[in-house]
């Protein structure tokens, strides 16, 4: 990560807080002159134009009217009537021309006005009074054509419209200057008698547009008229003076601003104009005379104050932004001075010199900071040599401690070998013990079966005997011929009942060995294998009959049929042998009756086999120690104390479950063995 | 890195809050502003009147359009003037005073205008009124776009008395504008020492021509001047159309009438007018174009309609000079404004508040549109009261032509 010097930190910080709203600021400033000064300019030129436009149209409505006057004079009426009725007789005679000569003399004073000249002319255009002779129509030309457009157009106006009217500018070449003519109908008795015309200079139109006033050198009056497809400027261009006025110039010509002002639009334009310089130019179309009048300032002149002031601004802008650099630059080291100091100081003491102070300088902080620095030093120092003394003191003390540990662990490890052995020792007297108990039990087991046996084989051989004696006695009568029908007849009868006896006694015993030998079998069985746990406790509870039937106890078998295990048979046998034979020895002891149940339900993947009884329960002392080897409360009278452990070893380790116990004294016991099964 | 972000990321947020602020300082409003369009929209005149309301409406589009005057759109508020003056009055009134609207466009024949002007002069309001007409009225309140008779009937006599014949009859409805219009014309006979044939006038809405045109039959004249308006027109050619070698100038008939009455029974003749459909310009061009796009290709404009067009344009030109919708500063900016209208540039004369126009002359061509013969060569200064009497005297022969 790229980290920020303080000077560029605080140039950039001085550039967004005080630069980027100065220039905000003033570029809205800029803005908003600009417009303001284009604003007030067009506002100006409008308010001038209008003013130029009212300049124009006073004095054409003022020349107009002074035809209109004199169109209205009954002298002039008068006069007029008579030179037509002269002029129709013979028009080069003397009564005409004297009459003609009499009154140039008195309307010579129209000239003094500023018009140069004053026609009368019939409503068939012909020129019957003239101040001068030296007008360009001939009067041997004929009527119409000779007439140059502007006056042939005031003529036909009043013909017309009977209206005074006035004509534009236009280059008489007789004169060799622009004139305008003003036409006034005269009218008697509502007969249109003829036409009156002043001819006007152009001079006065020149000083109104000349008069510019304003304190731009670039404002400029332009002023044209348009006659077909052509145009002719009105009065003398500033820029161009060999533009003649009058003179016609196709209309394509046209500036804008003009174009705009001939064709009737009213407005502020920016365009380029005859020179080609862009110009603000307000455009007024002044009907009287057809004139499009065009008041007009070079944008250039107009911006001069805003291209000055943006000059000084961007000038000022750079300056600000220099001093700006300058001073970040300046301040940005000078607050960094003190920091670079406590960096050198503070990589000495890094590097293990503590003795190096810094020379308090800068702001009140920096200073403050520098003494603080200082004094940690200081103290530094301080801590570093007692810290040695310390360090010392406190390696001995542990090198110390460190031998004793190594002598105690030396001792540990001894008597954990010793441990060991005695623990393994222990271990194969237990396996030891266990063979004995599993041979005493097989031994108690034979005896008890030896018992059984006897039983039976007994009464076989008091049967046997008893028919052979019969068998003797039978003989005897047979050869003694005492023998009688009746006496035949018990005597079969005693033989039937002895072989009965016989036959059942020898059954029991071939069953009694038959079952013997299959838990015999079974005991001794290593492997897995699937069997039905009714059956194996059935026959089981039928191989344990000659040692349970000492006991006044009912055992009751509630297994479900179908409950098929895979497991080792033998285990089980030895297991549920153990769990019954304890029941019997100690659950019952002095008690007339009871009974022992044995069921067993199968939940989710488990075997859940409960051997419980009713008889007197076991205290609570001995229940926690009950599964414990070699613990029993008949030591005396023969118990070993490892039928409950040999349990406990089957559920845990062969049979990789869990058993538990639960007794209530007076009420019975219940042993819950858990385990996994595996179908 | 991070810094320099969320740096970028906060002068951002201060210009756009800078932004945000300059624009809520900016308190233009933009709300609307009502103007009055007072025409029949019902009623005999009605026909001719829902054009003029056509292109009110095309005007307002494109002011709209081009956003509207200082930032405000254009309303219409159009009140149905019924073919009836006093009803003119009456919704004139309301619009001033209920409405409250800007500037009122309307009116199309003499006698409502003369009925609507006291309404108008009274509240010191502003109407701007588009048909050619007699003249001999001038009020302060009234911009008058349509031509005067110096731009209309005048020249056109004397045009048609050098180029057609100096037999003239003349034939009217009986009401102010016919009359006032013949004793003018009579004037310009007059002036070249003329009398006319004849004179007649019929009731308006009369279609029984038949003793005119059989005074017209008899007399043989080489003109009749029309000043008839409305139906009888249908009538009038129908009987002139047997005529051969007469011909008619006519002053109320333009595109619209030719095409009501027929234009096969037109062929040939005359009217007078400022503006005709046919006018050559890249002005009128974009006029019709506008128009059409806007109503249909079937539509046909007259001079009414250009007028009415020219009305709406100047007074927006005057708004946006004066800066304001007041009529009275309004009416002050409109002196001296001018513009390139269809047919030709017109200016507003500040003294009589009528407009600088061209005067053309145009002959029906059979497909209803008007060749144009003549066309005085500059607009022509508008004279309510023609210079060669005094205006006392046409008030008074005024007067009494109403009394006849």
């Amino acid at each position: 990560m790229n980290r920020f010097g303080l000077s560029s930190v605080l140039f950039f910080w001085l550039l967004i807080s005080v630069m980027v709203p100065t220039f905000l600021l003033s570029a809205l400033y800029l803005s908003s002159f600009k417009e303001t000064l284009l604003e007030q300019e067009q506002e100006h030129l409008s308010q001038f134009a209008d003013k130029k436009v009212k300049e124009v149209e006073d004095y054409v409505s003022e020349r107009i009217s002074d035809a209109f006057t004199l169109s209205q004079s009954a002298e002039v009426i008068e006069l007029f009537s008579r030179l037509l009725t002269h002029y129709q007789i013979d028009r080069e005679g003397q009564d005409y021309l004297g009459i003609l000569e009499n009154y140039q003399a008195v309307y010579q004073q129209y000239t003094d006005y500023g018009y140069l000249d004053l026609l009368f002319i019939t409503p068939s255009e012909e020129v019957i009074f003239s101040l001068t002779d030296k007008h360009e129509f001939d009067k041997e030309q004929l009527p119409g054509e000779a007439f140059s457009h502007g006056l042939h157009g005031v003529v036909q106006k009043a013909k017309y419209f009977l209206e005074s009217s006035s004509s534009s500018f236009e280059y008489s070449p007789l004169l060799k200057q622009a004139t305008a003519y003003i036409g006034a109908p005269i009218l008697l008795d509502g007969k249109l008698l003829g036409v009156i015309v002043l001819q006007v200079d152009s001079q006065i139109i020149q000083r109104v547009t000349l008069d510019v006033s304003g304190n731009l050198s670039s404002r400029e009056v332009v002023v044209a008229a348009k006659r077909g497809s052509y145009f002719s400027y009105q009065a003398q261009l500033k820029y161009d003076s060999e533009v003649e006025i009058g003179g016609l110039l196709p209309v394509f010509k046209l500036p804008k601003p003009l174009s705009n002002a001939i064709s009737g639009l009213r407005g502020v334009v920016f365009a380029e104009d005859y020179r080609g310089e862009k110009v603000i130019a307000a455009t007024r179309y002044i009907p009287s005379v057809q004139w499009g009048l065009v008041l007009k300032e070079d944008l250039d002149d107009v911006m001069l104050a805003y291209h000055e002031l943006l000059r000084l601004s961007i000038f000022m802008f750079l300056a600000v932004i220099f001093c700006v650099l300058l001073l970040s630059g300046f301040l940005g080291r000078w607050l960094a001075k003190p920091f670079e100091s406590m960096i050198e100081m503070t990589q000495a003491i890094a590097s293990g010199t503590t003795k190096s102070t810094i020379l308090p300088q800068g702001t009140k902080e920096s200073y403050a900071l520098a003494l603080s620095f200082n004094q940690m030093t200081h103290s530094l120092a301080l801590a570093r040599e007692t810290l040695e003394q310390q360090v010392e003191e406190r390696t001995r003390d542990l090198t110390h401690e460190i031998s004793l540990r190594e002598s105690k662990e030396r001792a540990l490890t001894e008597s954990y070998k010793e441990l060991n052995e005695s623990m393994e020792r222990m271990q194969s007297m237990q396996s030891q013990l266990v063979e004995t108990e599993k041979m005493a039990s097989l031994g108690g087991l034979v005896a008890g079966f030896a018992h059984e046996l006897n039983t039976p084989i007994g009464v076989a051989i008091t049967a046997s005997s008893l028919f052979l004696r019969e068998l003797i006695i039978l003989e005897e009568c047979y050869k003694n011929s005492t023998l009688t029908e009746v006496v035949f007849d018990q005597y079969l009868s005693e033989i039937k009942d002895t072989c009965f006896l016989l036959d059942r006694n020898l059954k029991r015993t071939a069953s009694l060995v038959s079952n013997f030998k299959l838990v015999a079998v079974e005991q001794t069985n290593l492997h897995k294998e699937k069997f039905d746990l009714r059956d194996l406790v059935d026959s089981l509870l039928k191989s344990l009959t000659p040692e349970t039937k000492k006991y006044p106890v009912e055992i009751v078998n509630e297994i479900p049929g179908e409950i098929i295990i895979n497991s080792y048979a033998g285990d089980f046998y030895q297991l549920l042998t153990n769990l019954v034979l304890n029941a019997m020895i100690h659950a019952f002891d002095g008690m007339k009756e009871g009974k022992l149940t044995i069921c067993a339900s199968l939940c989710q993947y488990n075997l859940v086999l409960t051997v419980a009884d009713n008889g007197k329960g076991v205290s609570q002392e001995h229940l926690s120690c009950i599964f414990e080897p070699f613990f029993t409360t008949r030591r005396g009278s023969g118990g070993s104390g490892l039928g409950l452990s040999i349990v406990y070893n089957i559920v845990t380790h062969k049979l990789r479950g869990d058993i538990q116990v639960s007794s209530i004294p007076g009420q019975g016991t219940e042993f819950i063995i858990t385990f996994p099964i595996d179908t | 890195m991070l810094i320099k972000i969320r740096l970028s990321f906060y002068i951002c947020l201060f210009i756009i809050g800078l932004l945000v602020a300059l624009q809520a300082c900016d308190t233009k409003q933009n709300t609307k502003v009502k103007i009055g369009i007072l025409h029949s929209m019902t009623g005999t005149m009605s026909f001719s009147e829902r054009d003029l309301v056509d292109v009110i409406s095309l005007a307002i589009k494109e002011i709209n359009r081009g956003g509207g005057l200082l930032g405000k759109k254009i309303e219409p508020v159009l009140a149905d003037g019924a073919s009836d003056w006093n009803i003119f009055a009456a919704k004139a009134e309301k619009l001033i005073t209920t409405d409250k609207v800007a500037v009122i466009f309307g009116c199309w024949t003499s006698s409502c205008r003369k009925s609507v002007k006291p309404v108008i002069e009274e509240h010191h309001h502003l109407m701007f009124y588009p048909l050619q007409y007699e003249g001999l009225e001038l009020s302060p309140n009234i911009i008058y776009t349509g031509a005067t008779p110096n731009q209309q009937i005048i020249p056109s006599v004397h045009w048609a008395l050098e180029n057609i014949g100096e037999r003239v009859y003349l034939i009217g409805s009986d009401y102010i504008f016919p009359r006032a219009a013949n004793m003018i014309i009579k004037d310009q006979l007059k002036s070249r020492g003329i009398t006319p044939l004849g004179e007649t006038y019929i009731p308006l809405g009369s279609n029984d021509l038949t003793e005119a045109l059989r005074e017209i039959a008899e007399l043989k004249p080489d003109v009749v001047v029309n000043t008839i308006n409305g139906d009888s027109n249908i009538a009038f050619f129908r009987g002139i159309s047997t005529l051969s070698k007469v011909k008619v100038l006519s002053y109320s008939i333009g595109e619209p009438e030719v095409r009501a009455i027929g234009a096969e029974l037109m062929v040939g003749h005359f009217a007078a007018w400022n503006y005709f459909q046919s006018i050559d310009s890249d002005e009128n061009k974009r006029f019709i174009d506008a128009f059409k796009r806007e109503f249909g290709a079937e539509r046909v404009v007259n001079d009414p309609m250009e007028a009415t067009y020219i009305g709406v344009k100047l007074w927006a030109q005057a708004v946006k000079s004066a800066g304001s919708f007041e009529p009275l500063r309004i009416r002050s900016t409109l002196a001296h404004q001018s513009l390139n209208a269809p047919h030709g540039v017109v200016s507003v004369e500040a003294i009589s508040q009528h407009l600088w126009k061209t005067v053309r002359i145009g002959q029906v061509r059979d497909d209803g549109q008007f060749d144009i013969v003549w066309s005085s060569d500059s607009p022509i200064r508008p004279s309510p009261f023609p210079t060669y009497h005094k205006k006392q005297e046409w008030l008074k022969r005024l007067r009494e032509l109403e009394l006849k």
